[in-house]
C-alpha cells in the first residue's frame, strides 16, 4: 500500500494578524459576521436618531420625524393596506423573476455554449440590456392590457437581460480541460452541459441572479407608480400625490427592507451553491 | 494493440493564416501491456498524438487502430490522465475519481466504493471528503491516476502527468505509478520531457522530431522489472540517458 508523502499547504490565516477590527464589508463584500450585524445596528441606530430630532427641529413637511413615519407604518398595516398591496407586489415579483432566472440561464447557456445562437442573438440582448425597460409599458398595454401581465412583463425585462449576459460569460468562463477531461471520459453533450458547463458556470450565473434580483425589484416599483393600478409602487403613487410624506416614508421602508429581504435570499442560496470558489478553509 | 499508419494532422495557428504541421508520417506500434514513453522537444506534436488516440482529434492523413479497429471517438478502453489534472474544483475527492463511472451511469453506491478502493491504492485514504483545492499538486495527480484507473481501461493515456510538481514529488508518483501496474498491467503511453523519467519508466522510448512531429529513433530500455531500487547505479541506465541526450541535443542544433 502507498500512503501519502507529500503534504497539502499548511491553511493561511495563521500569523495574518488583522491590524483593525473587522468591518463593514469583508474581501468579496460576501461574509456578514456577526461583528458587522452589529456594526450595521450601531449606524441604523444613529441614523434613526438624527432623523428623528432633524425631523423634530427642522419641522419641513417633506421630512417627518422617524417616529412620525413609524406610527403611519403601523396605521396602514393595520388597515390592510400594505399587506394587501405588498401582496400583489410579490406576486408579480415572484412571477416576473422567476420567469426571468428560468428562461435567462436557458438563453444564456445556449449563447454560451453555440456560437450560432450567440450570432443571432447578441445585438438584441447587448442592447435591451441598457434600455430603460418602461418604455415598453405602452407596448405592453396592446399585448398584454393594463393590469397583472404588463406588471410581470416589466418586473421579467428588468431582470432577463442581466441574466443573460452573465451566464453567458459563466458558461464560456468553464475551463477548457474540464470539458476536454469530461469528453475524454465520454460525456454526451448532455452530461457535459449537467455535470460540467452548468456547475462550471455556476458563480456567475449566481452573480446575474442577485443583479437580476436588485433590478427586479427596482422595476417592480418602477412599473407599479407608472401602472399606478396595484403594488407598493401604485401606493407610493397614491400617497405621493396627497403629499402624505408619512405615509410615503413608512411604504419607503417597506420597500427597502423587501429589497433587502430579496437579494439576502438570492445570496444565501448563491453562497451555498457555489462555496467551493471560495479561498482555501 | 495501437497501431498508427502514416498519420498527418495539420492546425490553421493563431493569426489563422499559416499552418502548423503537428505530426507528418507519423508511424508507431505499441503492443498490449507495453510501457511506452514519448519523448522530444517541446511543440513536436507529443500531446496532438496522444489526443488521435484518445479520440479527442481526428487524423487529417493516415489511420489510428486500437486492436485493428479505426479510432473514431473516445472510448471505454481508453482513460487519460492530464498535465494539468483538470479535476473538477466543486466536487470532492470520491466523486472526481468516480466521474468517468458517473458518466457511464454505473450506480452511485457501485462507483463510490470502487472509488474509495483506488483513492486507497493510489495513498489517499483519509482525503476521500477533500476539495481539490484543498490538495497538494502531487496529491491532486494522484486523484487524477485514481479518476483514471477507476474506469478500469485496457489503454492508459498520460500526458506529462508529472510535469508540473517538484522532483521528490515526481520521483514518489513514478515509484506508486510502476507499482500500480504491477498490479494490474495496462497498455501505457505516456508523454514526457524527462530523459530520466522516459527511462525509467519505459520498456520502449519512442525519440520524437519537431514540427512536423514523427518518430526520430525508438530504445528499447532493457532495464529489469520491477526496476531496481538502485536504477540509478545501473550502467544501462547511465547508457541510455546519456544516448537520449546526444540525439536530443544533435536535433535542436
Amino acid at each position: 500500500m502507498i500512503s501519502p508523502r507529500e503534504h497539502a499547504d499548511p491553511p493561511p490565516g495563521i500569523g495574518e494578524g488583522r491590524l483593525l477590527p473587522r468591518t463593514l464589508a469583508d474581501a468579496q463584500g460576501r461574509d456578514i459576521p456577526i461583528g458587522d450585524a452589529r456594526h450595521a445596528f450601531f449606524a441604523l441606530l444613529v441614523g434613526g436618531a438624527v432623523w428623528e430630532i432633524a425631523g423634530r427641529t427642522l419641522q419641513y413637511s417633506f421630512l417627518p420625524p422617524l417616529s412620525n413615519v413609524l406610527r403611519a407604518a403601523l396605521r396602514l398595516i393595520a388597515s390592510g393596506q400594505i399587506l394587501g398591496y405588498l401582496a400583489a407586489s410579490l406576486v408579480s415579483l415572484a412571477i416576473g423573476y422567476g420567469l426571468a432566472a428560468a428562461g435567462g440561464v436557458l438563453l444564456g447557456l445556449l449563447m454560451g455554449r453555440y456560437h450560432i445562437v450567440e450570432y443571432v442573438v447578441e445585438p438584441y440582448v447587448g442592447a435591451l440590456l441598457t434600455a430603460p425597460k418602461l418604455v415598453f409599458v405602452p407596448i405592453l398595454y396592446a399585448f398584454l392590457g393594463i393590469g397583472r401581465g404588463t406588471q410581470v412583463a416589466v418586473v421579467f425585462l428588468s431582470a432577463f437581460f442581466v441574466i443573460v449576459i452573465n451566464t453567458m460569460a459563466g458558461i464560456r468562463s468553464v475551463d477548457a480541460s474540464w470539458i476536454e477531461m469530461a469528453r475524454a471520459f465520454g460525456a454526451k453533450e448532455r452530461q457535459l452541459l449537467w455535470k460540467v458547463l452548468l456547475p462550471g458556470a455556476l458563480p456567475l450565473i449566481m452573480a446575474g441572479l442577485r443583479l437580476g434580483m436588485g433590478r427586479a425589484v427596482k422595476g417592480m416599483i418602477r412599473g407599479e407608480m407608472f401602472i399606478a393600478l396595484f403594488g407598493m409602487g401604485a401606493l407610493l403613487r397614491k400617497y405621493g400625490s396627497r403629499f402624505d410624506s408619512e405615509s410615503v416614508f413608512a411604504i419607503l421602508l417597506v420597500v427597502v427592507a423587501l429589497a433587502l429581504i430579496c437579494s439576502y435570499a438570492v445570496q444565501l442560496v448563491e453562497r451555498r451553491l457555489t462555496s467551493w470558489t471560495e479561498p482555501r478553509p | 494493440m495501437i497501431e498508427l499508419r502514416d498519420c498527418g494532422k495539420t492546425f490553421p495557428s493563431q493569426n489563422g493564416r499559416a499552418r502548423v504541421v503537428a505530426l507528418k508520417g507519423m508511424d508507431l506500434t505499441v503492443r498490449a501491456q507495453e510501457f511506452v514513453c514519448l519523448l522530444g522537444p517541446s511543440g513536436c506534436g507529443k500531446t496532438t498524438l496522444l489526443k488521435t488516440i484518445a479520440g479527442l482529434l481526428s487524423v487529417d492523413e493516415g489511420e489510428v487502430c486500437i486492436d485493428g479497429r479505426p479510432v473514431t471517438g473516445p472510448g471505454p478502453d481508453r482513460a487519460m490522465v492530464f498535465q494539468d489534472f483538470a479535476l473538477l474544483p466543486w466536487a470532492n475527492v470520491v466523486t472526481n475519481v468516480a466521474f468517468g463511472l458517473e458518466l457511464r451511469s454505473v450506480p452511485r453506491a457501485i462507483r463510490e466504493q470502487r472509488a474509495r478502493e483506488l483513492i486507497d491504492a493510489v495513498g489517499l485514504a483519509g482525503f476521500e471528503l477533500h476539495y481539490p483545492r484543498q490538495l497538494s499538486g502531487g496529491m491532486q495527480q494522484r486523484v487524477g491516476l485514481a479518476r483514471a484507473l477507476a474506469v478500469d481501461p485496457k489503454i492508459l493515456l498520460m500526458d506529462e502527468p508529472f510535469g508540473s510538481v517538484d522532483a521528490q514529488t515526481r520521483r514518489l508518483l513514478q515509484e506508486d505509478l510502476m507499482g500500480l501496474l504491477e498490479r494490474t498491467r495496462k497498455t501505457v503511453i505516456f508523454v514526457t520531457h524527462s530523459m530520466d523519467e522516459a527511462v525509467r519508466l519505459g520498456d520502449r522510448v519512442v525519440l520524437m522530431t519537431p514540427r512536423p512531429g514523427r518518430v526520430h529513433d525508438t530504445f528499447d530500455v532493457e532495464l529489469p522489472r520491477p526496476r531496481p531500487p538502485d536504477l540509478d547505479k545501473h550502467p544501462r541506465f547511465a547508457e541510455l540517458k546519456e544516448q537520449l541526450w546526444q540525439q536530443l541535443r544533435a536535433m535542436q542544433r
